[in-house]
């Protein structure tokens, strides 16, 4: 019975994506210009899921490739929610710096040193130091401003923690398959994309708590 | 042997992992608990501050309260008791010069002009206790009198405007009428102003109280700081009607006062 349900949760688990999606069409009128580049991130995903589904499952052929422009898209995506979210608190030139430097070392890594049909381990390693940074400098920022008195009620508390989480989460598991763990069996696979997926519903369940919170008020951007 | 390395291996990935994501969470447990931690002593510091805050108003207004009985005692004692000496002086010398029942009549115009002045005296102490004809009369009638004596001491013109719908509480008259005297107070001692304009409007939300002269001015910082010019006594009395006072003036740019009490004023029977 575990295993049945290992094995459907592998198969359909990211189905639950659709969480976020719904509660960002529910709550889309009231986000905040902040809150709408997530709406960005949640298409992203969706969109990435649907295709990757179908070009696995159906068509299959390789879709690495689409990995490569879908991570690209992923973060800058979630660096313009930053980019709101910290405002004048750090240099406004520090966020397009990241994203230029990122989007340049994706470009290059693609073309030019990893295998464009291959997973692109430097990029996504990259990607994850980079949110976790942003995402502990947004903590830091939160502690310095204090701009609310619950943080459970603040949107960008939920899904800063969901990025911190998520991005962390991943980059022990790479980490772990690249450096430590030297054997690949079969059932180490299937844990390694049981626990990846338990981290992506984590981040979109926290996305969808932080969406919900988001304020009636337009005004407030916190 | 390659099964028990993938065995060891999955139990070191599922042990590892789980330390690491309590690890994190435990990590996000602390930043919320720091954060409460913080909030609460911010919220703290403000509760301090205001406390403070209504301390120093207080003791002020305990200054002020003794500042005026000095004020008061020391007029009492400097004019009207040395003009009661000086007529308890004159009668007695009346007693001697005079045959019984008939006063000379240059004593006597002596001991008419230290009465006249003694009750000159009188009345403007009670006056500054109280306003002649604040109460009787109204505010304008009060202000008018007030704008008179300032041109009185200085070169001068006021400009006075008071509208005819305005109908305040006693209470409010004479907060009213302190600040409006305490401006004047300043206009006379350091404005060197030319002209002054004094307007009391009724407007939809409440009372409105605009000052303007042309003299030349001051550093508000700097003034508020040192607690000078009454800028206080003005802001706290305005405070005192749930209102608020606005200064806008700059050293060679005269002064300009926006005094708004929020309430619409309720009608008061005459006294």
């Amino acid at each position: 019975m575990v295993e049945t349900f290992t094995y459907w949760f592998v198969r359909y688990g990211s189905a639950l994506l659709i969480i976020s999606t719904l509660v960002l069409l529910l709550r889309w009128r009231t986000l905040s210009p902040g809150l709408r580049w997530i709406s960005l991130f949640i298409a992203t995903a969706t969109l990435g899921e649907i295709i990757s589904k179908v070009t696995s499952r159906y068509l299959h052929i390789n879709n690495l490739a689409l990995f490569h422009g879908y991570t690209f898209i992923e973060f800058n995506a979630i660096a313009l929610f930053y980019r709101q979210v910290f405002g004048s608190f750090v240099p406004r030139w520090l966020i397009p710096a990241v994203m230029v430097f990122f989007s340049g070392f994706a470009l290059i890594n693609t073309l030019y040193i990893q295998a464009v049909t291959g997973i692109h381990t430097y990029t996504l390693v990259l990607e994850c130091l980079l949110v976790i940074g942003m995402a502990l400098l947004a903590y830091y920022q939160m502690l310095a401003e204090l701009r609310t008195t619950r943080l459970e009620t603040s949107p960008v508390f939920w899904i800063n923690t969901g990025f911190l989480l998520y991005f962390a989460g991943v980059l022990f598991l790479f980490m772990l398959r690249n450096v430590f763990i030297k054997s690949a069996g079969s059932s180490f696979e299937l844990l390694s994309n049981y626990l990846h997926l338990g981290v992506i519903i984590l981040l979109h369940l926290f996305i969808s708590i932080g969406l919900w919170l988001s304020p009636k008020s337009r005004l407030i951007s916190y | 042997m390659a099964q028990s390395q993938e065995s060891v291996d999955l139990i070191l990935i599922l042990v590892g992992g789980s330390a690491a994501m309590i690890l994190l969470v435990v990590g996000v447990v602390g930043f919320i608990l720091l954060y409460q931690k913080r909030i609460v002593e911010q919220e703290l510091l403000v509760k301090q501050m205001e406390l403070n805050y209504q301390q120093a108003v207080v003791y002020q207004t305990l200054d002020a309260v003794e500042d005026e009985r000095k004020r008061v005692a020391r007029d009492l004692h400097d004019e009207v008791g040395a003009a009661l000496s000086a007529m308890r002086l004159l009668v007695g010398q009346i007693g001697q010069t005079a045959a019984p029942g008939t006063p000379p009549a240059e004593l006597s115009s002596k001991v008419k002009g230290v009465i006249d002045n003694t009750i000159d005296n009188v009345r403007r102490i009670s006056n500054d206790l109280l306003p002649q004809g604040l109460n009787e009369l109204g505010l304008a009638y009060a202000l008018e009198g007030l704008c008179e004596t300032a041109m009185n001491l200085v070169d001068v013109d006021i400009r006075l405007t008071v509208d005819e719908e305005i109908a305040v509480e006693t209470r409010t008259s004479l907060i009213l009428y302190r600040l409006v005297q305490e401006l004047l107070n300043n206009a006379v001692k350091y404005a060197e102003a030319t002209e002054l304009n004094l307007q009391i409007s009724q407007q939809a939300d409440g009372l409105l109280l605009e000052y303007s002269d042309n003299g030349k001015g001051f550093d508000f910082s700097t003034a508020y700081q040192k607690k000078s010019l009454g800028l206080k006594n003005i802001e706290t009395r305005a405070q005192m009607l749930n209102g608020t006072a606005t200064f806008v003036t700059k050293p060679g740019a005269g002064l300009h006062v926006t005094v708004r009490i929020p309430q619409p004023i309720a009608l008061s029977p005459t006294l």
